[in-house]
């Protein structure tokens, strides 16, 4: 019983909470710099978000504007550990959206920096793309954040102050609550 | 009692074998002490007992339930405000910046005209003063291109970018304040003949005020526009309309409308396009 799949497979083992609360710092601090690297220059953002050309105009500055706040919002949240399963749902989301919008970038021949960590938007003609790296890069968060949904029960976080001592442990009650509001968004 | 069936309750880790009534049986076996067989009371009182806990545990559980569920809907609804007031906030930022239009800005987009206004073949340059390429086109292809201006074939809408950074607003600042002395032409050169590295705090605006001295702009105007970043505004709007007209990124060269490839952004395939076009 005691392998190393059940380990991490059960919420109630240290190494799967080790791991959780691993994962959940991580994401948190990746998305802290992502958005304040972003958030003090939205004229950047406005470019970046135009430059993938997938957005209707009247979309891309409400999305520009708003995307580095909700990264910033997120990562507080999930290093504070609050709610942790919906805001690792949320994450993944987002990682799935911009991997989509890289992948239909690089696909549609557009020469563009993601602007994930920067203010990105168009490449003058003998930047180099990379596509490749940002894909990966995200494809690990998005598996992360997955991770992170599946088993949201980490040290160190709000959620398990607010548990009860000695029960906080009931991932079928999580995952009803947490599931049934991460289809609300 | 209470709190030892509590905690048995407590430490089925699965909630399934909680309520099934086998975590009484660990109850039953401590409480059944003392050498006797279990009756049939005592065995209906423990599941009595079981059930109790059963039932107070399902109640935890919904009231953890509802806990999560308000928790999760406050943490959306957090979410969602954050990125509300994102929006009002960088949308405030934005609109500070009035946009005042150089003499010259009668172009596409407001783009800055130089040359003869009889000439045949309208240009688009898309620049950025920064950028390393725009300033090897202007090394190898320039001169081409100021011939062809002095001779009357070609005039050409300057749009000038500023995505590479602060550096290059000063910059387009700049150039928008001499275009308004008719002398964009002449900085143009300047800027470039002193290009800086990118991205490194070049283009300050005492530079961009001797510069402006060299390319013959001694004007307080020039000063004053340098200074204040007048035309700042102005080098943010041709940006972004730069950017909505499809522009994706430095040098981009239109010849009446045609796009030119990298390969033509040489003197030969440049005067090639032109020719082309007349």
């Amino acid at each position: 019983m005691n392998t190393i799949a059940h380990r991490l497979s059960t919420p109630t083992q240290p190494t799967s909470r080790v791991v959780s609360t691993v994962l959940r710092l991580v994401l948190g601090a990746v998305w802290l710099a992502a958005g304040l690297l972003k958030v003090n220059d939205p004229d950047g953002m406005l470019r970046s978000a135009r430059a993938f050309r997938i957005l209707p105009e009247a979309l891309v500055q409400p999305v520009a504007y708003a995307v580095p706040f909700l990264e910033i919002a997120l990562g507080l949240l999930l290093i504070v550990g609050l709610a942790v399963r919906v805001t690792a749902i949320v994450s993944a989301l987002m990682f799935a959206t911009y991997i989509a919008a890289i992948a239909s970038a690089a696909a549609r021949g557009l020469r563009i920096d993601c602007g994930c960590f920067s203010s990105g938007g168009d490449l003058t003609a003998d930047a180099p793309t990379h596509y490749t790296s940002e894909l990966i890069r995200d494809s690990l968060l998005l598996a992360a954040a997955a991770l992170l949904a599946w088993r949201p029960a980490g040290y160190l976080s709000a959620d398990r102050l607010l548990d009860r001592p000695g029960d906080h442990e009931s991932p079928a009650d999580d995952r009803f609550g947490s599931d049934t509001d991460g289809l609300e968004d | 009692m209470a709190s030892k069936t509590k905690s048995g309750a407590g430490n089925g880790a699965g909630r399934g074998n909680g309520t099934g009534g086998r975590a009484g049986s660990g109850g039953s076996g401590a409480t059944g002490g003392g050498g006797r067989p279990p009756e049939r009371r005592t065995s209906s009182a423990d599941e009595r007992r079981a059930r109790a806990a059963a039932a107070r545990a399902t109640a935890a559980a919904q009231e953890r339930r509802r806990r999560n569920l308000v928790i999760a809907g406050v943490v959306v609804v957090v979410l969602v405000i954050a990125g509300v007031i994102g929006f009002v906030v960088q949308n405030s930022r934005e609109d500070s910046t009035p946009v005042v239009l150089p003499a010259t800005a009668t172009g596409t987009d407001h783009g800055i005209v130089v040359g003869k206004a009889s000439a045949p073949v309208t240009v688009d340059m898309y620049e950025d003063f920064q950028c390393p390429i725009c300033g090897e086109l202007e090394k190898t292809t320039g001169p081409t291109i100021n011939t062809l201006l002095d001779q009357g074939k070609i005039k050409i809408t300057y749009h000038m970018m500023i995505f590479l950074g602060p550096e290059s607003k000063r910059a387009a600042n700049a150039a928008a304040a001499a275009a308004n002395e008719g002398r964009f032409r002449e900085l143009h050169s300047v800027l470039y003949a002193n290009q800086p590295e990118e991205k490194t705090g070049g283009y300050t605006n005492a530079q961009l005020i001797t510069f402006g001295a060299k390319a013959g702009l001694t004007s307080q105007a020039y000063k004053d526009a340098v200074n204040n970043g007048t035309y700042d505004g102005y080098a943010t709007k041709v940006d972004s309309d730069a950017s909505k007209a499809g522009v994706t990124g430095t040098p981009t060269v239109f010849v009446d409308g045609r796009q030119l490839s990298q390969d033509q952004l040489t003197p030969a395939g440049f005067t090639a396009a032109v020719n082309a076009a007349s």
